[in-house]
Parts: C-alpha cells; sequence; structure tokens
C-alpha cells in the first residue's frame, strides 16, 4: 500500500471533464458518449440537459460537478448533432456540427485497448498555422488527456487519439491501439468528424472570436435541396 | 434565380479576431508534456472532395498515428514511463472479450470468402 500512496500524490493534475447530452439524442450520440466515458477515466456524466434552459447554466452544472471542462453534445430534430467543447473557468468554448459518426460496438474495427489506459494526442501540423485551431488543439489537448497518475487510469500508455484538419477544414477522429514494440496499429473506434461553427470568447456566452465562413447549416442545407426538387412535375410537363 | 426572383442568398459576416485568438490562447494554461503526451507531426494534406478516396484517407489517419507513436514510445522510455503492459497483466479492456470474439469471427468469415474467391 506504500507505492499506492506515493502514486497518489504525484497525481496533480485535477482536470475533469464533463460529458453529457442534450434531451432527444438519438441512439448513436449516446452511443458515443458512453464510448469515450470508458476510455477516458477522468470523466463524469451527467443527466440529460433541457434544451429549453439557458446554456449559461451549464457552467453551474460542471461547478457543482467539480468539472472544469465540458463536453456537451446537443441535438436537434433527431437528427442533427452538436458537440460544445467548453474550458469552463474562463472559456473559451467552442460549437461543432458533428458528422460521420461511427462508436467503438462496430465489428469493422479490430483494435482493443485497457479501459482508461492513458492515450498519446496526435495533432497534424495544421493545427499550429491558424490561430482558431491552435485554440482548438489546446482545449482538445486539455479535454482528450488523462491526467498523469490518475486514480482510475491504467498505468500503460496502449492506444493513441490521432486529430487531423482535411482540405475543407474539418476535424477528423480515430483512435488506434498500439498493438506492440513494433509500433503496429490497429483501429479500436470511435470515429467522428468535426465541423467547427464558432469560437466563444467565454464560457458557453462571451464574444464571438471565430465565425466559420464555409459553414452551412443542416436546415439550409436541406432546403436547398428541397427547392432544387420542387419543380419536378412542371419540368417534365414542359 | 429562382423562376422570376433572383435569390440573393446571405452571406455570413467574417468573424475571424486574430489578435484575440491569439491573446486567449496564451491565458490558457499549458500542462506538463508526461500530462499530455500530445504530439504533432507534419500533415500529409489530404484533399476532401465529394468522391474522396476513403481507404486513402484512412491511410493517411495510420499514418499520422503511427508517426506520432514514434516518437512519443521512446520518448516515454527513456523517461522511465512504462507502455507496453506485461503479458501476464490483466485488466477490464474497453471492449469486452464477448465482442472481440464476434469480431474475430466476423475476420475468419471475410478471410474465408476472400480464399474461396481466389
Amino acid at each position: 500500500s506504500d507505492t499506492k500512496k506515493v502514486s497518489n500524490s504525484k497525481w496533480t493534475n485535477r482536470t475533469r471533464v464533463l460529458i453529457f447530452c442534450s434531451r432527444g439524442s438519438d441512439f448513436r450520440t449516446r452511443h458515443l458518449m458512453k464510448d469515450l466515458c470508458t476510455l477516458m477515466p477522468h470523466t463524469k456524466s451527467e443527466t440529460k440537459f433541457d434544451k429549453k434552459a439557458s446554456l449559461s447554466m451549464i457552467n453551474e452544472i460542471a461547478e457543482m460537478k467539480n468539472c472544469s471542462k465540458v463536453m456537451y453534445f446537443e441535438s436537434r430534430k433527431h437528427k442533427d448533432h452538436y458537440l460544445w467543447l467548453s474550458n469552463v473557468e474562463s472559456g473559451p468554448s467552442m460549437k461543432f456540427l458533428v458528422h460521420n459518426v461511427h462508436t467503438m460496438d462496430e465489428l469493422k474495427m479490430s483494435g482493443n485497448c485497457l479501459k482508461a489506459s492513458r492515450p498519446i494526442l496526435s495533432f497534424d501540423s495544421t493545427f499550429d498555422e491558424k490561430p482558431h485551431l491552435a485554440i482548438i488543439k489546446r482545449s482538445l489537448t486539455q479535454i482528450f488527456s488523462t491526467p498523469n497518475y490518475h486514480p482510475r487510469s491504467q498505468p500503460f500508455v496502449d492506444h493513441v487519439f490521432t486529430f487531423s484538419v482535411s482540405t475543407d477544414d474539418k476535424i477528423w477522429f480515430r483512435n488506434f491501439q498500439v498493438v506492440d514494440e513494433s509500433l503496429k496499429l490497429q483501429e479500436i473506434g470511435p470515429r467522428f468528424v468535426l465541423e467547427l461553427i464558432r469560437v466563444f470568447n467565454g464560457s458557453f456566452e462571451g464574444a464571438v472570436l471565430y465565425d466559420n465562413p464555409n459553414y452551412e447549416s443542416p436546415n439550409d442545407k436541406r432546403r436547398v435541396l428541397k427547392l432544387a426538387h420542387q419543380n419536378k412535375y412542371a419540368n417534365r410537363k414542359l | 434565380s429562382d423562376g422570376l426572383n433572383i435569390v440573393h442568398l446571405k452571406k455570413r459576416p467574417i468573424i475571424n479576431l486574430v489578435p484575440e485568438l491569439k491573446s486567449r490562447l496564451e491565458k490558457m494554461p499549458t500542462l506538463s508534456w508526461l500530462e499530455t503526451l500530445d504530439v504533432t507531426t507534419t500533415a500529409t494534406a489530404f484533399e476532401e472532395t465529394e468522391d474522396a478516396n476513403d481507404f486513402e484517407r484512412e491511410i493517411n489517419f495510420y499514418k499520422q498515428a503511427e508517426k506520432a507513436a514514434a516518437i512519443a514510445v521512446p520518448r516515454l522510455q527513456t523517461m522511465g514511463v512504462r507502455v507496453f503492459r506485461p503479458t501476464d497483466y490483466y485488466a477490464e479492456m474497453a471492449k469486452s472479450d464477448e465482442h472481440m470474439q464476434k469480431v474475430r469471427k466476423r475476420l475468419l468469415e471475410t478471410q474465408e470468402i476472400k480464399d474461396r474467391q481466389e
């Protein structure tokens, strides 16, 4: 028990992340949340959040739960999923649209890792090129890294979280197992893609520091599609 | 245009407050590398187009993760951190044994189908 005491005393980074979602979230979002909770021992969960309540309420909830970081999944119309990442104490926060979610339950991903082992975080250098991406990188680093000597974590490093930016400025997340000392990898899952909407100065409030000019809301996309098809009958008659 | 009317798409105002973003970043606390284990590698920029190649993209992610592991693992080992778990170390895994058996079964099935085709 002596060694345990020593290791506990070294646990200095007390970052905790609150992961929760809004009412009306679908199964895929819930499974993704569950996956993230199993992979990250420094997370806490909370009951579903009522969308009618003001977003700044989340800051109070996080404070009551002793969490300094928040991942909040917001669902609209049962089909559009947004993700908020926030640093509760002083900001910033950012809102993303979530695309292409695959969970760990899928059979095509053949890797496996210890529950709650610490990950290596891998970023591509595009993150350092633009100021808003640099802020996102810092936030992702702080949220996804498991604190050293966290009491619920395993003392090994056997998987890699990768974050890559594509040419259309979307952030792709993958999770790989480091199989053995030859450093061969196998994918574990989950997968998701984040499209940035905005960066705010405060936590769920404050001035907009960055607004993605290429972002198109899913409502607008659907509207355009509908408009394109609206004169189908008239066009055929002509 | 939309029949008789020309549709003007509303443009989003461009907001990119670079100095504020930079000062914001400086205010955010940094942690030691042993806490975060983050590795930044040069991007193998991949095109994201309508008919992008899924396979190529995944290869890119794999390569990035591989590079990161190749940097981080030796660094951890020189710092005296245990990276690989001993073979006799048993602990709860992220995916259950039951699930992994299903995965293995599926792999075998796909392999069999491939063999038959050859």
